[in-house]
């Protein structure tokens, strides 16, 4: 099992990353979970085409990829018994297809809500473009020592 | 600071639960969500080391339900601008979904609002989706802004 | 509070906060917080300026915060001119009088003007963003720098792109140059600083300073103590 996180060595200022692109390929088969024509239908997300009739430079991201990928990094800097209560972002600019992303979580705070130990975490994508497209917080359970 | 604004929107449907359907955890929707995101936790990938975690066994990520079709979903057909855009989503996740689970979608839209924004005044439409289980149980809520404003403006 | 080994006193000179912009999700304490665990790992972030959107409160008082943290929190605003956004500081009562601080297309020369006026500083914000940062008015308007002396040319909101135009508009109208995050969540607080030659505890420490000209825009990491000296 992977690394377990504590609340106790936990403190604000703490970063985690992990690196992103998202293909063509991907952005299908994640649309196609719930969709199965999706690889099918040309849409902002699927087809350059399309995107650029919307003023995009090419095909774009759902915005719920970006927001599920943030809170996989989440989960994989908590460790198995950390619990994700809740994940919030923003989008400010697109996500493109093959953008080279960096997928940051930052601690920003920790406290023991209700008896609770939670944390605080910014998380943002960051592209080769010097932009942050995404951006929100996640609000997490960490496990105590002992 | 909030200015008035003047827009129009169907308020019958705030607050009122539509059901979308029914979302089948199954192996092959798990298989495809996994690759598609990469997905290397144990938790969701080692059923051995699973066994030995919280849960007891492999777990699904909570991200899957993001990826319903949301066809049917009520929508309240705000009047307001010459553009909207998808402002934000949120995801709270309240319990663990596994395979096999039968997830039972339903739809609402959950509140209209104004507020200016860097660009002028902007109306926002939070639609939430509700995700429970066979059981009945809450398993996650997610909610989508989409945002409708005057492009060009300001 | 001192200055660093490089003699550079750092200030975040663009950010919001859930107070008063509602776009923003950072509170003032949670960047206090970031301050403080910023500095644990080598970086230097002295103080920052709430420029909260189209609006000051004259009332708002960080005092007992920025005791607590050690950290200078001024206040400021963020208003909507005709040239894009622009940065105001030491917002006397006189300045305020006169304007409709909500409004979304004052005339930035009266802004630029009465700031100076009336004891405060104005910058042009962002200003290699399009719409709503100087650039693209003084490019495509015929819109002249005059009255206005600096620019925000490094913004932490600002992709390198938009943040090179900025760059490229104060080298040709001779303009000074700060940097500001922008920040409007907890972690991009101090993300782009600017570097003063003195340290800044008052408002009339930061217009007097803005007023010299003798500061230039840092990133968090040009901060870090074997950092060099140099702008981006």
């Amino acid at each position: 099992m992977a690394e377990q996180r504590y609340f106790e060595d936990v403190e604000p200022g703490d970063e985690f990353n992990e690196h992103w692109t998202p293909t063509r390929e991907s952005v299908i088969g994640y649309l196609t979970v719930g969709n199965a024509e999706a690889g099918n239908t040309a849409s902002r997300f699927t087809s350059d085409e399309e995107a650029k009739k919307i003023g995009m430079a090419k095909a774009i991201v759902p915005g719920a990829f970006s927001m599920v990928m943030a809170s996989r990094v989440v989960a994989d800097w908590m460790g198995p018994e950390g619990k994700l209560h809740s994940i919030d972002v923003d989008f400010r600019r697109p996500v493109l297809h093959d953008d080279t992303l960096n997928i940051l979580a930052l601690v920003t705070d920790t406290l023991e809500d209700d008896g609770v130990p939670t944390v605080k975490l910014d998380v943002y994508l960051e592209n080769e473009r010097g932009e942050r497209p995404v951006q929100g917080t996640a609000l997490v359970e960490l496990p105590k020592r002992g | 600071m909030t200015t008035e604004a003047t827009f129009e929107y169907d308020a019958s449907v705030i607050g009122v639960e539509v059901p979308i359907g029914t979302f089948d955890i199954t192996p092959e929707r798990v298989a495809g969500y996994l690759q598609a995101t990469g997905e290397t936790n144990p938790l969701y990938t080692d059923e051995a080391a699973a066994k030995e975690g919280p849960y007891g066994g492999l777990v699904v990520p909570p991200g899957i339900l993001q990826t319903v079709s949301m066809a049917g979903a009520p929508n309240a057909k705000v009047k307001f601008g010459n553009f909207s855009m998808h402002s934000g989503q949120r995801m709270e996740v309240v319990g663990p979904i596994r395979v096999g689970d039968a997830i039972s979608v339903a739809a609402d839209v959950k509140e209209v609002y104004a507020k200016t924004g860097r660009s002028g005044t902007m109306v926002f439409e939070v639609r939430r989706n509700t995700f429970r289980n066979q059981h009945g149980e809450t398993v996650a809520v997610s909610e989508m802004s989409m945002v409708h404003r005057q492009a060009g403006g300001g | 509070m001192t200055l660093d080994a490089n003699g550079y006193w750092y200030m975040d000179l663009h950010s919001h906060s859930t107070d008063a912009s509602d776009d923003a999700g950072g509170t003032v304490e949670g960047y206090a917080k970031w301050i403080v665990a910023r500095r644990k790992k080598g970086f230097h972030i002295d103080g920052f300026v709430l420029t909260e959107h189209r609006q000051f409160d004259p009332d708002a008082d960080y005092t007992a915060l920025s005791e607590q943290y050690g950290v200078t929190i001024l206040r400021g605003a963020e208003l909507e001119t005709d040239i894009g956004h622009v940065l105001v500081y030491n917002l006397s009562p006189e300045f305020t009088r006169g304007f409709d601080l909500a409004s979304v297309s004052l005339d930035h020369k009266e802004v630029f003007k009465r700031a100076r006026e009336t004891g405060g500083f104005a910058v042009a914000a962002h200003a290699g963003r399009p719409r709503i940062g100087l650039a693209e008015h003084v490019h495509g308007r015929g819109v002249t720098t005059d009255g206005i002396e600096a620019i925000e040319q490094l913004n932490g909101g600002s992709n390198d792109e938009e943040n090179g135009r900025a760059q490229e508009l104060a080298e040709q109208f001779g303009l000074h140059r700060v940097g500001g995050s922008d920040a409007h969540f907890v972690s991009a607080i101090g993300r782009c600083l600017t570097a003063f030659r003195r340290p800044i505890t008052s408002l009339e420490d930061l217009v007097q300073e803005l007023a010299t000209g003798e500061y230039h825009p840092v990133t968090v990491e040009q901060t870090l103590d074997a950092a060099t000296e140099g702008a981006r």
